[in-house]
């Protein structure tokens, strides 16, 4: 592992959702996050803060998830970058069509607040490691 | 409502012409065929027998006739015989012999009245002449004495000039001649006939060759010795000739001796001449010889080309071994010729008559077959189960009987068509029947409804017509496949398929095929429904769950964050009413996120749409996994989890997920109910070597016994007050059991109130082909 996770993005339209979220992984997780509230922010964001990890919603109005995901890979320097699903959408067949796509993992609401950070470092090295 | 409009009713084969045709000999050919034989036969039968028979009484009565010619003529013979034995026994009765006698024994002079012998010999002569005269076959007759060896004393013979007295000077000595012989021996009163030879004169033949009969009687002297004979010597021809002119048979004749001497006579009415045994002018015929052979008196001799008849005329001739005989013979053809006629007749007369009913039997035949014929020509004519209009159920005989059978049953079938058509018709599902080639027989209705397609339009075409292309590979290889099998089984597939509209709009539609046999042919009949509106709901259902579930998460996840990072926060404050207070809500914020979970779940088992990804999972590995996850949780209740089983791999096959939610819901369960400080013990075993069991037990308070059976149901808690502290949607159970019951496994419990339960699951070991794939 060459380099310990720390910039963080965050696509989340459900603002308390975000609020808590983001609160939960700069305190428990310790990285630092930039929350967008929409796909195309966060396509418009993501060449300047570059980060190192994305976690996704996938129900957003206008541009969702699976969207943002396949214009997100369109940017070069966003190619490599681990992406994982943050979703509600908890239904077995709903997540397997989710981990089809070009994701390192799918991560269900409601989340354990407390295990929240460790699942992602875990993804990270899961995607460092490959 | 018109039906059989959208039906065109179950095909059977078509009716062709060769079909309608007897595939034997027709009825009316068969009728004709046994008048004819039994025509020929009887005829054959009466004309036959009675010809044998007639052909038999024929033959016998001719040759009953043909033995009374026989016997006429032989009785003639022995006439003729009769008549010269009867003329020389008078002329030994007659004074001059006598008077011969008595002069040559005294000197040539007759001692009573003194007459020499020469006036007797004179008057002998005379009566000799006169005799002769009247029997013109008689050639000669003699007296002539023994003395001086045997020398004639009286003798008058035929000459070409008259009846000649020979004169003394011309006398001959007759004691070497056989019948002189014969005569010394010969008993008074007795006839002596010799054989028949040729005339001798003088020691030698006669010229002429005649052949001549001897009749021969003694004459006794004075002493009672024999004195001499007197001898009448006839023309044997001439003598028989009479006898056959006189009867005038219009039959072949014979007449001849043991000698073998014969006359023929012929039945033109001529005569042939005497032949001698020994000189033959014309051979004696075979079967005369034959003939003569026979012993018996009478005798019939049939051969192949005639019949004779022989009699022996019954004639002393003073000589035991000689015999006559007589020979009447007919050829067969002539005697039979009547016969013969008849059998012409009966030939002529059979022909007439076999022709006769030739020619009945065909109008006959034509009129008892003509109306089968029309019959069958108007149901050749007809659709399957219409009505049948021209029958001639007018008749009163057996035809009509047939026509008006038929015309019920038609009728009925008809009727039951117009039922089943309308049955079909206003049946909601869509009805079609397809042929072994996939060409479509029947289309209903609610088919042409649910296609867009008018009968017409389909029917006869291929039912691929009515199928989206990707799924014509698929229903090829069902067709083949049924086409193949043996069995006629019913199908009975009910699935989902795709159809195609006429307007080419696709759409979902459930089938239900099954094989029909009908006689040696299979067709298929589907049931067809449209279920794209019960599709279109079900889509709509799934979205709403989607969308609630994900609705009820969201909020969810913002307060069970919330609630962590206040946790997190009164920690650190050390602030423990507040630490206590947040722990409930969060327990209860999880607690409602597996209810929402486990009504969502319910739901789809009850929909029967859970997805299983089968895989093939070491169980061993799997279940410490799970138990892994939940140490954890247990912990809450000062809960332990012990493992009694080695790491030795065990294969199922499972949906990893949904195991892990089956077993978490025993695990949970467990720690639930056990006592603080207390443990779970999770055990991995073989049942055998096909089932593996892994069992979870507690030492908690264990299920009231009133409680069992209803521990599966949904919603499902011993006691709720007690229970429902301990968090639980009441349905983690009636889904573990229908997870489990997915991978053909079972699930069953041991409990004692008071001391704990057990839940085991038996799954099926997966074989080694099994896992790899």
């Amino acid at each position: 592992m060459s380099k310990s996770l720390e910039k963080l993005l965050f696509v989340e339209d459900d603002e308390s959702i975000a609020q808590v979220a983001v609160m939960i992984l700069e305190d428990f997780g310790g990285f630092s996050v930039k929350h967008c509230d929409t796909g195309r922010k966060a396509l418009d964001c993501l060449v300047e803060y570059a980060p190192q990890f994305i976690l996704l919603d996938v129900v957003m109005p206008g541009m969702d998830g699976p969207e943002t995901l396949e214009r997100l890979r369109r940017i070069p320097m966003a190619k490599k970058i681990p992406v994982a699903f943050m979703t509600a959408k908890a239904q077995t067949h709903e997540q397997a069509i989710f981990r089809k796509l070009d994701v390192v993992g799918v991560i269900v609401k409601p989340f354990d607040p407390m295990a929240l950070s460790g699942q992602i470092t875990n993804l990270w090295a899961l995607s460092q490691a490959a | 409502m018109t039906p059989a409009t959208a039906v065109n009713g179950p095909k059977i084969p078509k009716l062709t012409r060769g079909m309608l045709r007897p595939s034997g000999i027709s009825l009316k050919n068969k009728i004709i065929a046994l008048t004819c034989i039994s025509v020929l036969l009887s005829t054959l039968l009466v004309g036959g027998s009675n010809y044998f028979r007639i052909q038999k009484i024929l033959l016998d009565t001719s040759v009953e006739n043909l033995a009374g010619e026989t016997r006429l003529m032989a009785q003639r013979f022995r006439f003729s015989y009769d008549q010269m034995k009867s003329d020389v026994q008078v002329l030994s009765q007659t004074s001059p012999i006598q008077g011969i006698v008595r002069s040559r024994a005294n000197t040539n002079v007759d001692p009573w009245d003194g007459s020499s012998l020469l006036i007797w010999k004179d008057r002998l002569g005379t009566i000799f002449s006169s005799m002769m005269a009247m029997r013109p076959h008689y050639t000669q007759i003699r007296f002539i004495g023994i003395a001086d060896r045997g020398r004639e004393l009286v003798s008058a013979n035929s000459a070409p000039s008259g009846i000649m007295l020979a004169p003394d000077e011309d006398m001959q000595q007759k004691w070497r001649e056989p019948y002189f012989e014969a005569g010394l021996k010969t008993d008074t009163n007795d006839v002596f006939f010799s054989e028949v030879t040729k005339d001798r004169e003088f020691d030698g033949l006669d010229d002429r060759l005649i052949p001549t009969v001897r009749a021969v009687i003694p004459v006794l002297g004075k002493d009672g010795k024999t004195f001499g004979m007197i001898v009448i010597n006839a023309n044997y021809g001439d003598m028989l000739r009479p006898a056959f002119e006189d009867i005038a048979l219009p039959y072949d004749a014979f007449f001849l001796n043991s000698s073998g001497d014969y006359m023929e006579y012929r039945k033109n009415g001529t005569i042939g001449n005497f032949e001698f045994h020994d000189n033959y002018t014309v051979p004696l015929p075979l079967f005369v010889n034959r003939i003569l052979l026979a012993k018996s008196s009478e005798t019939v001799f049939v051969t192949d080309d005639a019949v004779s008849y022989f009699v022996r005329p019954d004639i002393d001739q003073g000589n035991p071994d000689a015999f006559m005989g007589v020979v009447v013979r007919v050829s067969l053809k002539e005697l039979l010729a009547r016969a013969y006629e008849f059998r012409s007749l009966s030939l002529l007369w059979g022909g007439l008559l076999i022709l006769t009913c030739l020619a009945t039997s065909l109008v006959l035949a034509h009129r008892f077959t003509a109306p089968l014929n029309k019959m069958t020509k108007e149901i050749k004519q007809s659709r399957g189960g219409e009505k049948l209009e021209n029958l001639p159920v007018d008749r009163t005989d057996e035809i009509g009987d047939l026509a008006r059978a038929f015309d019920h049953r038609t009728r009925e079938l008809a009727d039951q068509k117009a039922k089943l058509t309308a049955i079909l018709d206003n049946t909601v599902d869509g009805f079609i029947t397809v042929d072994e080639c996939g060409k479509v027989e029947t289309f209903n209705r609610s088919c042409e409804r649910i296609f867009g397609y008018k009968a017409a339009e389909v029917i006869g075409r291929d039912v691929k017509k009515l199928m989206p292309a990707p799924y014509h590979a698929k229903y090829e290889g069902y067709r083949k496949r049924y086409q193949g099998a043996e069995e006629c089984a019913s199908i009975g597939i009910v699935s989902e398929f795709e159809g195609r509209r006429k307007d080419a709009s696709i759409f979902p539609l459930d089938l239900s095929v099954s094989e029909v046999k009908i006689g040696d042919r299979k067709i298929y009949s589907g049931i067809v429904r449209d279920i794209s509106e019960r599709r279109l709901m079900e889509t709509m259902k799934d979205e709403f769950i989607s969308n609630v579930n994900h609705e009820l998460r969201t909020p969810l996840t913002c307060i069970q964050g919330s609630l962590g990072l206040l946790m997190a926060a009164s920690g650190r404050k050390n602030d423990e009413k507040s630490r206590k207070l947040l722990q409930l809500s969060y327990d209860n914020c999880q607690r409602l996120t597996r209810l929402v979970n486990d009504i969502l779940d319910i739901e789809k088992i009850a929909a029967g749409k859970m997805d299983y990804q089968l895989e093939a999972a070491d169980i061993c590995q799997l279940v410490s996994d799970i138990i892994e996850q939940q140490i954890s949780y247990a912990e809450k209740f000062g809960v332990t989890f012990k493992t009694d089983f080695d790491s030795a791999e065990i294969l199922v096959s499972l949906d990893k997920d949904r195991f892990n939610q089956a077993l978490v819901n025993l695990l949970s369960n467990a720690a639930k109910f056990s006592n603080p400080g207390g443990a779970v013990e999770i055990e991995i075993f073989l049942k055998n070597p096909s089932q593996v069991v892994i069992s979870v037990r507690d030492h908690g308070s264990g299920i009231p016994s009133s409680f069992r059976g209803k521990i599966f149901s949904k919603f499902a808690q011993a006691d709720g007050s007690a229970t429902r502290m301990k968090g639980g949607s009441g349905l983690g159970l009636n889904i573990t059991r229908k997870i489990i019951e997915a991978f053909d496994g079972t699930v069953d419990y041991e409990s004692e109130e008071g001391k704990g339960s057990k839940f085991a699951f038996v799954l099926p070991v997966c074989s080694p082909m099994k896992m790899r794939a």
